[in-house]
């Protein structure tokens, strides 16, 4: 689960990263984007801006780097951490380092986030409850299977599942787009390897990762604003599971948006013209980073919301030590997956048998699927009933799918160029001395007198061959035919090591 | 004391329960034979789960049931630990190994036992081989006997244990501990012989007169002589049925003993408070002649320590620190047993002190069958609040606190 | 030996609970508010965006409030029973407030109103100069014991913050230093904010103890900054932080006579009080007592030590 989580901030991040200041410091300007994006900062970046955040009011003071610093301890492992974590806020220019030197906090951060946390402003971004109660609203159960219909219909299509209807344009565009599934042959889409790698997610890394690709698509054929596409998504992990929202106090583009998002489950509308709309949990849980709870309305369709977060119902595959799996679920998608890399053999009402086999691994492995993201999605939908044993998962399992993986990666291939046809060993072993003494010698072989240099290594060894053979040619045919050269290069061809 | 509460609930045996029952009325065979699925009922759903919980609450309550009358105890206790190290201790009926586990649990227990006698002493004696050897003296320090017990060449097994040798041995170090501390043994014993050089009934005797209590534990059965002892000497002698009860024992002797008033001698004892010491440059501590720089000064000869409660080195005087007497106050202050509140006054929505719902009276009451047979609700008699069960077995067990008394004034008035 | 799995190692990933205990002792509120200007109003509101804070740190972060009153101590939040809706606050959802902050602000202003309107006869209470501190710190562990009994695998880890601004009260000393020791053996470090008042002499022995933090208010103002700098980290992040200046916390026994201070004093065996002299019967629990016979030799011994010191003392004071 670790794992999943950090993966999806880090796809976040670096999607935030990448955006330009301007953009960012429209994006302060709500309250709800200020608290998801601060909820993604490491620990002690939080920290920090947690600390500098009311400074302002009572003194102004400018605090270097270094006055910074004298909070951490100094220890090696507690100053990585603060560089970290002021490496991050100035990449996501919370907070930065100004001309003087001192550290300056993002003025419009500052002001919203301090209205997010105090309750002040009138900034709405928390989304507008609709002011007549609904007539007869959907339970929390409803939503759920809402959510899950929608999204698995997506995941349906992609495996290719038999009797699934054509999703909506948007959902095909970003698939397509993603390179999640291509056109084949007879201008069919077909699920690719990234594809395969995706349906292993967890499904809040799977929606994430979904939405980015779609904020790309959002700007650039939709022309909508970036911001106001990621304002809508953070806003919509802000709002409350099991609530009705208001439509008209949402902007045009999001109104747009929102038609796309209940497509992927991520809302619900009772129809299409409708003045008030549900979160589901997909979209309350996406600033969370918890993937349980998301995937625990996958697994079994009677779960409910007992547990206070969920989390004591989430998971349903249980693996022994003797490679077999034990999956209990219905779901027709998880069990498409799980014969991604297992052989199926036995189904029950309410459970399917496997085994993890070399061959049924291999054929993972052979669609592009790594050896880490079948072990993390063992691991993210392990039973509750595995995760009280340490560690998780069988350590025999685990590496046995790893040393699996290793099988495929003997071969390395490396490009390279060969030097044959040496006309004498002395020549040979000159050469071959100069080139090892320079670390680009790949591999030799003294009885044919043949060796094969790096591709950056053969500009420099042709160089010193050339060389030798005009300082020969200029002392005068003292080595015979040493004209014709000491050794030929062949290019191109790859060794094997 | 609690993890061992954690896993009985996990692992509910009824054949236990059936055990214990049994043990009260005579020998087993003499019993009609009961079937253990019968106390399983199911209910109208065909479900356990009823039947499960109430077989958890009754679980709980019975650990819970404690002696509350305020008794003199012996606070200030003296006791050895003595492990039989004979052959019969790499038996393999208890997992991994009966020596194995009693090295873990004697570990855990010394450890328990200065949290909650902080300024009591132990030493450890082991036998083997048909002789005793003292591994500790007495000492405050759980950290020294820890590390012996952690050695491996103190805890090989050899030959048969000699029950007599160890005793004596121990009995010759109590004899000289002041009178206002108790005196104990607690021996661990795999065997069911003992290698002894006298007459065992005169070690005894010269116990029952030095006023030394001797507790056992058997791992294997029950032997007459360990029985007779610990008779005699007013100790409990238990044999374990398997890995929890043995632990269940083993912390039996944890609370400090009620003394009668005869059998100890009330005494003022010096203690020292010392104060505590940051130095800029280490300097040598009196107690294991290392280099600190944070110490405790012994209020009467000034020499350097590092830990607290312990016996100064130096001057013999016991240094304490004032939290160390207030760990021990909850023996003597003990707190009420909480009572059942039955259903017809279970008017309360939720516990006291952790807000926890409590079942609905009128929705139970309609299950016509089995219902919860317990209300869930248990009463403090001084202030009337109710708590649920798992704050009843914290509240005995852990705070020593009633939330209700302290946080309203009825008792204060 | 715990109860609780693993409180001691923190992960990055881990929820934390915090257990705010509030001394709303009117009376010493109204004293700090002429003297410092810091009323338990403007102080409440520090501590809701202080709460708003720490539930903003994490999506599953956790928080309880508890009232520690003069003649009762009350969970402020969460309460089993939701509130009517009251009539000033007539919207459920705000929608300049994130809804987790709204919840808890509401219900504990809500019910810290409550509190304030049963009370009605402030004079009758026994003892006006204290709040009950050790039973908000017993229902706080209760509580405690009750999550972390639920969440199965160990993800939250808790932690107590006790506004304080009443002294301590002598009779409640035993029950604090048992919820002290709870705390400590179930690996819950217990902090401190002392907002008005002398320090604390029991307080600060529980947070030395249980390894949280002591800090005592230098500037009212500042209360929310405070706050926010030592008491909003949580518990992975105190492993990169230093501490706010450690100072030194007093460990040394006053006798039950005189309340005297002493370094070496004589211990009832039987209900361990502490005197400063001997005496033939306790005072506490009316046993007659004899003076330990190994020790009197000690002190024979040292009270010959202590001459020589003297002596040598005047000596070296002579020659100088």
């Amino acid at each position: 689960m670790p794992t999943a989580v950090t993966h999806f901030k880090t796809n976040i991040y670096e999607c935030l990263e990448a955006l330009p200041k301007p953009t960012l410091d429209q994006l302060y300007r709500e309250p709800a984007t200020c608290l998801a994006i601060f909820r993604l900062l490491p620990p002690l970046a939080r920290q920090l801006v947690m600390s500098l955040l009311f400074t302002q009011p009572i003194s102004p003071i400018n605090l270097t780097q270094s006055d910074l610093r004298l909070w951490v301890k100094n220890e090696a492992a507690a100053l990585a951490k603060f560089d970290e974590a002021l490496d991050k806020l100035s990449k996501l220019s919370i907070m930065t380092t100004d001309s003087t030197g001192y550290i300056q906090m993002n003025s419009s951060f500052r002001e919203r986030f301090q209205d997010c946390l105090t309750g002040g402003g009138d900034h709405q971004s928390f989304g507008v409850p609709c002011e007549r109660p609904a007539k007869d609203k959907p339970d929390i159960t409803f939503l759920d299977r809402h959510a899950m219909k929608q999204w698995e219909e997506i995941l349906h299509f992609m495996v290719g599942t038999e009797s699934t209807r054509q999703p909506s344009a948007a959902v095909l565009k970003v698939v397509t787009r993603a390179k999640l599934m291509k056109e084949g042959k007879d201008k069919q889409l077909m699920i690719t390897n990234k594809g395969f790698q995706f349906l292993l997610q967890d499904v809040n890394t799977q929606v994430w990762a979904f939405l980015i690709q779609y904020l790309d698509i959002a700007d650039e054929l939709l022309h909508m604003n970036v911001v106001e596409v990621l304002n809508f998504f953070f806003m919509l992990g802000s709002l409350e599971l099991g609530m009705d929202y208001s439509v008209e106090a949402l902007t045009p583009t999001q109104k747009q948006l929102l038609d796309d998002l209940a497509n992927f489950g991520l809302a619900y509308r009772r129809k299409k013209g409708s003045s008030r709309y549900y979160p589901t949990r997909l979209a309350t849980t996406l600033t969370s980073g918890n993937s349980a709870v998301v995937s625990s309305a996958v697994s079994s369709s009677t779960s409910t919301t007992t547990g206070e977060d969920g989390a004591t119902e989430q998971g349903f595959i249980i693996v022994e030590t003797n490679y077999k799996l034990y999956a209990y679920t219905e779901s027709k998608l998880q069990i498409s997956v799980l014969r991604l890399f297992c052989e199926l053999q036995t189904r029950f009402a309410n459970m399917v048998y496997a085994l993890i086999t070399r061959d049924s691994v291999r054929k993972a492995l052979k669609h592009g699927i790594t050896a880490n993201q079948i072990i993390s999605y063992l691991t993210s939908h392990a039973h509750p009933q595995m995760k009280k044993q340490v560690p998780l998962l069988p350590p025999t399992v685990v590496d046995q799918i790893r040393l699996w993986e290793m099988e495929r990666n003997r071969l390395v291939a490396t490009e390279c160029h060969l030097y044959k046809e040496f006309r004498n060993q002395g020549d040979y072993e000159m050469v071959l001395k100069h080139a090892t003494n320079l670390g680009y010698v790949i591999w030799s072989n003294a009885r044919k007198r043949m060796f094969s240099v790096t591709e950056e290594g053969h500009e420099h060894v042709r160089n010193y061959i050339k060389k030798k053979i005009a300082q020969r040619k200029t002392n005068g045919g003292g080595v015979g035919e040493a004209g014709s050269g000491i050794g030929t290069p062949n290019n191109g061809s790859p060794s094997v090591r | 004391m609690s993890k061992q509460h954690k896993q009985a609930e996990e692992y509910i045996d009824i054949d236990d329960e059936i055990q214990t029952t049994a043990q009260q009325t005579g020998y087993a065979w003499e019993e009609e034979y009961k079937r253990s699925w019968d106390v399983l009922q199911e209910d109208e759903d065909g479900s356990l789960k009823r039947t499960v919980e109430n077989l958890q609450h009754r679980m709980k309550r019975k650990k819970l049931f404690r002696d509350t009358s305020t008794i003199r105890r012996g606070i200030i206790r003296h006791i050895f630990l003595i492990i039989d190290l004979s052959e019969a201790m790499m038996e393999k009926d208890l997992r991994p190994s009966r020596l194995e586990l009693t090295l873990s649990y004697a570990e855990q227990f010394i450890l328990e036992y200065f949290d909650q006698n902080p300024i009591s002493q132990l030493g450890i004696i082991v036998t083997r081989g048909g002789i005793a050897e003292k591994l500790t003296d007495l000492t405050g320090n759980p950290m020294d006997n820890i590390r012996v017990l952690k050695n491996k060449k103190n805890t090989d097994t050899d030959g048969e244990p000699s029950l007599q040798n160890s005793l004596e041995m121990a009995r010759s170090t109590l004899i000289h501990v002041p009178a206002h501390g108790s005196r104990e043994i607690l021996i661990i014993m795999g065997s069911l012989t003992t290698c002894d050089p006298g007459d065992i009934y005169d070690t005894i005797d010269s116990l029952v007169k030095e006023n030394i209590r001797v507790s056992v534990v058997g791992l294997a059965a029950e032997v007459q002589i360990c029985k007779h002892m610990c008779k005699k000497t007013k100790g409990i002698y238990g044999v374990v049925l398997n890995e929890v009860h043995f632990k269940d024992l083993l912390f039996e002797i944890i609370p400090p003993p009620p003394v009668s008033v005869a059998q100890s001698k009330a005494e003022l004892v010096i203690m020292g408070f010392p104060s505590s010491v940051t130095d800029s440059m280490p300097s040598l501590c009196a107690c294991h002649s290392k280099p600190t720089t944070n110490g405790y000064i012994c209020a009467r000869c000034n020499s350097k320590i590092c830990d607290l409660p312990t016996d100064c080195p130096v001057c013999e005087l016991t240094l304490v620190s004032s939290p160390h007497l207030a760990r021990s106050y909850h023996h003597l202050f003990p707190i009420d047993n909480f009572v059942e509140v039955p259903w017809n006054s279970a008017f309360t929505t939720h516990c006291f002190s952790c807000q926890m719902p409590f079942p609905n009276a009128t929705t139970s009451l309609l299950g016509t069958r089995v219902v919860t047979e317990t209300s869930g609700r248990y009463k403090c008699n001084k202030c009337n609040q109710h708590f649920c069960i798992d704050c009843d077995v914290f509240v005995h067990e852990v705070i020593h606190n009633c939330p209700g008394c302290l946080a309203t004034t009825l008792s204060i008035k | 030996m715990s109860v609780l799995k693993d409180t001691a190692t923190v992960n990055e990933d881990d929820a934390n609970l915090l257990v705010l205990i509030i001394d709303t002792n009117p009376l010493i509120w109204t004293r700090s508010a002429k003297s410092t200007g810091l009323s338990l109003k403007e102080a409440l509101r520090h501590l809701l965006v202080f709460i708003n804070a720490h539930l903003a740190l994490k999506h599953d972060n956790e928080v309880a409030v508890i009232a520690s009153h003069v003649d009762v101590s009350k969970f402020l939040f969460p309460i089993p029973t939701p509130p009517r809706l009251s009539e000033d606050t007539d919207q459920v959802v705000d929608s300049n407030l994130y809804q987790r902050f709204k919840v808890v602000n509401d219900q504990v202003i809500g019910n810290m109103k409550d509190l304030f309107e049963d009370i009605t006869t402030l004079n009758s209470y026994p003892d006006k100069a204290s709040s009950m501190i050790a039973g908000a710190l017993s229902m706080a562990l209760c509580y405690i014991n009750r999550i972390m009994r639920a969440d199965e695998i160990g993800h939250i880890k808790p932690r107590i913050l006790i506004i304080s601004i009443s002294p301590d009260s002598p009779y409640q000393y035993i029950s604090i230093m048992n919820c002290i020791f709870s705390a400590q053996k179930l690996g819950i470090p217990i902090d401190v904010c002392k907002v008005h008042g002398e320090d604390t002499v029991f307080l600060k022995q529980a947070a030395h103890i249980t390894g949280g933090r002591y800090l005592k208010l230098q500037i009212p103002q500042g209360f929310l900054q405070f706050l926010m700098i030592t008491f909003l980290p949580d518990r992975f992040t105190r492993n990169y932080q230093c501490l706010p200046g450690e100072e030194k916390v007093d460990f040394s026994a006053s006798c039950f006579c005189h309340k005297k201070m002493i370094d070496i004093g004589y211990v009832c065996s039987v209900c361990l009080s502490i005197f400063c002299h001997p005496l033939e019967q306790c005072s506490t629990c009316r046993t007659n007592l004899i003076l330990a016979s190994v020790n009197e030799c000690g002190l024979k011994l040292v009270n010959g030590i202590k001459k020589l010191d003297k002596a040598k003392g005047r000596e070296s004071g002579g020659s100088t």
